[in-house]
């Protein structure tokens, strides 16, 4: 533990030692090496606890491999043979559950065939009560009020569920002497997690869960190589640049915008080529500086400004899809959640796709930014029991469900069983049947956010996207930046956090259309420091001395 | 006794001669001046108004129960308006905190813009669509070829079901900065028209969406009012010499009253409700400056920062302003002689 | 149509329709009433087509116009099959259709009789009314809600749909406001002459309200039909769902901020399929109102009067 806090203490001296604006340098073995630590980023009390040793599951080789400082491993085709990670099924008695689905709900447990195999896998009845978004937030408040709870329930961390820790403590159960340390080795599939996803799962200095990875890479801005090819493709040496392609693109396309109408997350990509720090910055003498209080965020606001006033942004600002415009050549860049951005056009014309712009600096000679994602859905915490079996049957059934890609498990979780709910293609990728296209997809995603494993690259039908994404992944990650206060609880954030936000985004939007002067900013962020900015910091300062 | 009206006469002559025989009940006032009934109401004792009214107190019983499992029982849960209540907590944990939650409300400029927002559309509402669907329904009802009149009802009631995301999507397409209108303006070599961002015409702008989505529903209400007409007042009327438009100001438009009257009222009385899925659509379009209404707002500092408490708080404070401004609105029916939503003392 | 068409004096050849009290429209009147109702007709009557064609167009067409199309080129039902695939949807629309059916017969029952009730000046009428206009002004939030349902033992239940809208405040005032518009008069006389309140509503102020019944029965029905959130907090289980969240669910994939946010993969639907959503939508309200459409007729109430 002692080598650990060196390692986590080292990175703050690193960044405190750079000056304004090259903090988000932040890279390299300096910060992975605090990330396998579990000591930076932890709310004072979650600093003592120690996160679950990290064992790599090395039983499937990725055809490319990933790296500690974030890159996914890329598997251009499934495995061949599917490994089984668990030596029985998890569950003795049946499991209820709360968690929410991306897709069409599945058709109910009675008439749904792969629902019932998977059952069968799991050794009892697995019970979902399946949210949809909007709504879940209520209904998660709803039922921790009728005090009548399921055994798990998903605890999204943004969807507006405040005070986690108290709630946490007064109605979940704390699963830290099962995890902690050596004692996760007992469920290799967890263990396989990486501690950056674990810090998730961390609370009040308590483990309360497995933690459901995603993809640690964040947004970025997806270009339409059909249209920035005419003016020399798609990346840029300064705004300056930016701003007379972009010119260029609308002359060549009459009637076309270069940018979509999601203000904020256009203004997002701004801030990563002005060097606008990924949330706080930690400063030399150990204190926090907000990305709103920043000359760099203001200055990207007068940029936006002057890009809206160029007519590239699309003003009307709830377009339904970003891919009908991109397919008919209107729309030449807009936002998406990550790399894997570059093949969502795939579903409406399977011939296009995107291509990912790597962040520059706005003059041609700052180092820009590249935010990294939130990297985990959440967890999924058992509700307060302290009968020792049923939490051990839970952490199994957390480890069959973080089954990794390639594996029995994953299959059976993802795809079901061969024949019924999917058959193997020529390149040996399960495709869906007609009765599994119906039956899974739901109930999939809903599995996917109760307990997960690390996810690779991989996608079946699109094997070019694959190796694409993989190396723009590795692009963006030479300028990648966190948020130093990530996995940190702040009472004030929870309670006002989302309400300042909301707030300082509008004034921000009202800039960049001009409806307000760059000059606003700053009775803005004295609202937003007054209103509550100043006590995170403390608190956060507090947490991460 | 003191001077009375005919019913007076009628139900204590009832009362005291027949005793307990089928009683009269007064008319239900809504042509005669409330106020004057006032008095005659306490001279009919209880019990012979429970042997002539007890049928009509069973009718209640099914509608009473209904309101008081699921309205009057959970209402109670607002109490949580003085606490600071999680929902982890039962209310008998939270603990109180006064007004403090209300106090939080008027202090901030935030919600005085978004009331003041809230009023400036609610007033264009209430000039611009109100008469709206009174009009249509005029239309429909002179339309006297049937299949026409039928097709053309039929039709402009459909957008109510249409979700606001549609609405502004299909607004979008034509008037937005890249929708059809603007684009051929710029074919064209002519600069573009912001009707969709201006946030000075928003409210114009805001009540025609509104009108078009609506206005077709609004219309029922007046049309199944207007079937009520009796159809002998208009041939009276232009047996009279009463034209066309004689006819709508002196036999239609005062059948209709008493419904214009009730909704105006019932529409004043929800005046701070101008909406929400409209709004927070369009919040980007236009600036919270003009967008940002009460219910946006309470959606973004309550629910999304999951302060219940606040929630209930600004719900509390809207009822009790709503109450306010409907007793307003009725009373001020009453001084014209309208029925208007409730009476002030009858039986 | 049908009562006013009964009174016509047969043999009016000039139009069949018009009663022989009315003059003929002038040209101006009969040019500015055309200019509304086709005006009216094309703002409202165009978008609503687009969706209907969208619905039944392919991807291409789609995509080449940006996003609507006017008229299929190439139609097809490839959306409305998608939709219809697994037993999800046809679950859900017998449930809404169950829920609809049910609630409005039993929503009309509590409020004609409370509206009726109060319509006249009666024991305890008042302070039931102002009981009512409180609802009206303060509701519960949804946490209250959700125990009450609970301890009524309705979670999982599709009378937690029904019961909870029971008597809506707007709907009990417009009815009552309609009952008290029947001239006293008429059931003063009844209840003279022996008949009980109840025969009263029902032999004499039911069949004088068949419009605002209509209308209010309208009301109920679309609203039930169409609300999804008490579906999304009281049942748990995805085959007691009615239409409408299925519905969203097609829609809203996609524009999940969280979805967004988290990188969570969503399926993205074409659009063909989120127009054939809102058509599910409209069609049943396609088919019920025509036949409500009948009772806004005027005349009804002199016809029964006089009858």
């Amino acid at each position: 533990m002692s080598s650990a806090t060196t390692a986590g203490f080292s990175r703050r001296g690193f960044l405190g030692m750079l000056g304004v604006g090259a903090a988000t340098l932040a890279i390299g073995t300096s910060l992975s090496a605090c990330s396998s630590s579990g000591s930076g980023g932890n709310a004072a009390a979650s600093a003592a606890v120690k996160l679950p040793t990290y064992k790599e599951f090395t039983g499937i080789k990725p055809d490319l491999p990933g790296n500690a400082q974030g890159l996914q491993p890329a598997f251009l085709s499934m495995p061949k043979s599917f490994v089984k990670t668990t030596s029985k099924a998890p569950l003795t008695q049946d499991l209820s559950a709360y968690t929410e689905t991306f897709a069409t709900p599945p058709p109910g447990m009675d008439s749904n065939p792969f629902w019932q195999r998977l059952n069968t896998a799991l050794g009892a009845k697995l019970n979902l009560t399946i949210g949809t978004d909007p709504g879940y937030p209520d209904k998660f408040a709803t039922m921790l009020a009728s005090g009548d709870l399921p055994d798990l329930m998903w605890l999204p961390p943004n969807q507006g569920i405040p005070n986690v820790g108290p709630m946490l403590e007064a109605k979940f159960t704390d699963m830290t002497k099962y995890l902690s340390g050596d004692a996760v080795l007992q469920y290799p599939n967890l263990a396989a997690l990486k501690p950056d996803s674990w810090k998730t799962a961390v609370v009040n200095g308590k483990i309360w869960g497995a933690p459901i990875p995603s993809t640690p890479m964040g947004q970025v801005m997806i270009g339409n190589p059909e249209m920035w090819s005419k003016v020399g493709g798609f990346k840029f040496t300064s705004t300056d640049d930016f701003m007379a392609k972009g010119a260029e693109v609308l002359k060549a396309f009459p009637g076309s915008f270069v940018l979509g109408s999601d203000y904020i997350n256009e203004m997002h990509m701004f801030g990563e080529w002005f060097g606008v720090p990924t949330g706080w910055r930690l400063n030399k003498d150990r204190t926090l500086t907000h990305m709103y209080e920043t000359p760099e965020y203001k200055a990207m606001l007068a940029f936006a400004a002057k890009v809206f006033k160029a007519g590239f942004f699309n003003p009307d600002t709830t377009l339904s899809s970003f891919n009908a415009p991109f397919v008919a050549n209107k729309l030449a860049a807009y936002v998406s959640v990550g790399p894997t951005g570059i093949s969502e056009v795939r579903a409406a014309d399977p011939t296009r796709h995107g291509e990912v712009l790597i962040p520059f600096g706005h003059d041609g000679k700052a180092t820009p930014v590249y935010d990294m994602g939130y990297g985990t859905v959440g967890f999924t915490p058992l509700k307060k029991t302290t009968d020792e079996k049923r939490i051990r049957e839970i952490l199994d059934f957390y480890n069959w469900m973080a089954a990794p890609f390639g594996s029995a498990e994953y299959l059976q979780k993802n795809f079901g069983t061969e024949g019924q709910d999917f058959t193997f293609d020529k390149n040996g990728n399960p495709v869906f049947t007609k009765a599994g296209n119906t039956n899974a997809p739901g109930l999939v995603s809903a599995l996917q956010i109760m307990s997960s494993p690390e996810n690779p690259i991989y996608s079946a039908s699109f094997t070019e996207d694959t190796q694409a994404i993989y190396d723009a992944s590795k692009q963006l990650l030479q300028y990648a930046s966190r948020n130093p206060t990530a996995g940190t609880y702040s009472d004030t954030s929870s309670k006002v956090g989302a309400k300042l936000t909301t707030s300082a985004r509008d004034t921000a939007t009202d800039i960049l259309t001009g409806r307000a002067g760059v000059d606003t900013w700053d009775a803005a962020v004295a609202k937003w420091k007054s209103g509550g900015g100043d006590k995170m910091r403390e608190e956060y300062q507090k947490a991460l001395v | 006794m003191s001077p009375t009206t005919r019913q007076e006469t009628l139900e204590t002559s009832a009362a005291t001669v027949q005793s307990g025989a089928r009683s009269t009940r007064p008319s239900a006032g809504h042509r005669g001046k409330p106020a004057r009934r006032k008095t005659a109401v306490h001279h009919v004792p209880f019990k012979v108004r429970w042997r002539r009214d007890w049928q009509m107190v069973l009718m209640m019983v099914p509608g009473v129960v209904v309101m008081l499992l699921f309205a009057y029982i959970p209402i109670l849960g607002n109490v949580i308006a003085f606490q600071d209540y999680q929902p982890y907590l039962s209310i008998f944990e939270a603990p109180f905190v006064g007004i403090e939650k209300f106090v939080g409300l008027f202090d901030d400029p935030d919600f005085l813009g978004a009331f003041r927002n809230t009023m400036v559309l609610a007033t264009t509402q209430l000039v611009l669509f109100f008469p709206i669907p009174i009009i249509l329904a005029l239309v429909v009802d002179s339309l006297s070829n049937g299949r026409v009149r039928k097709v053309f009802q039929s039709i402009v009631y459909l957008p109510h079901f249409l979700s606001w995301v549609l609405v502004i999507t299909f607004f979008q397409e034509f008037l937005g900065g890249a929708g059809f209108i603007n684009n051929t303006l710029k074919l064209m070599g002519l600069g573009t028209i912001p009707f969709m961002t201006d946030p000075a015409t928003f409210p114009l702008m805001a009540t025609i969406q509104l009108v078009w989505k609506d206005a077709g529903w609004a219309m029922i209400i007046f049309l199944a009012a207007l079937s009520t007409v009796d159809v002998s007042l208009y041939e009276a009327a232009a047996a009279d010499g009463a034209g066309r438009w004689r006819r709508l100001w002196h036999v239609t438009l005062p059948s209709l009253r008493p419904v214009i009257i009730l909704l105006l009222i019932l529409r004043i009385g929800d005046i701070l409700s101008v909406g929400f899925e409209q709004f927070i659509l369009q919040r980007d379009n236009v600036g919270p400056g003009a967008a940002e209404v009460l219910d946006t707002y309470v959606y973004y500092s309550g629910v999304i920062g999951g302060d219940w408490s606040a929630g209930a708080a600004a719900g509390l404070a809207k009822g009790v302003i709503s109450a306010l401004l409907i007793w307003g609105a009725n009373s001020l029916a009453h001084k014209f002689g309208e029925a208007g939503l409730f009476q002030k003392k009858v039986g | 149509m049908t009562l006013l068409k009964s009174k016509k004096v047969p043999g009016l050849t000039y139009s069949s329709n018009r009663p022989a009290w009315k003059e003929k429209p002038s040209a101006l009147y009969s040019a500015m009433k055309a200019l509304i109702v086709v005006g009216v007709t094309v703002c409202i009557g165009l978008p609503v087509l687009i969706v209907f064609s969208t619905s039944f167009a392919d991807n291409t067409q789609i995509l080449q116009s940006g996003g609507y199309v006017l008229w299929p080129t190439h139609p097809n039902l490839d959306a409305y099959r998608t939709l219809f695939s697994g037993t999800l949807m046809i679950r859900a629309l017998g449930v809404s259709a169950f829920i609809t059916i049910v609630g409005t017969a039993i929503a009309l029952f509590v409020t004609i009789l409370l509206a009726y009730a109060t319509s006249r000046p009666v024991l305890f009428g008042r302070p039931v009314v102002l009981a009512v206009l409180f609802t009206m002004l303060f509701s519960a939030g949804i946490i209250p809600m959700y125990l009450m349902i609970k301890q009524l033992g309705l979670i999982d239940s599709l009378w937690a749909l029904i019961l909870p809208g029971a008597l809506g405040g707007f709907n009990f005032v417009v009815m009552r406001s309609f009952f008290m518009n029947i001239p006293a008069e008429l059931l003063e006389s009844a209840r003279i002459d022996g008949a009980s309140d109840w025969k009263i509503l029902w032999t004499m102020v039911l069949p004088l309200s068949k419009a605002v019944t209509a209308v209010v029965g309208l009301f109920y029905a679309v609203g039930i039909w169409n609300a999804f959130f008490n579906a999304l907090l009281y049942l748990n289980d995805t085959s007691k769902w009615p239409v409408q969240v299925v519905l969203r669910s097609y829609v809203l994939q996609g524009k999940s901020m969280t979805a967004d946010q988290l990188g969570v993969a969503v399926q993205t639907q074409p659009q063909s399929l989120q127009m054939a959503v809102v058509v599910i939508a409209l069609v049943p309200i396609l088919l019920v109102y025509p036949f409500l459409q009948r009772h806004f007729t005027k005349g009804v109430i002199t016809g029964a009067v006089k009858g």
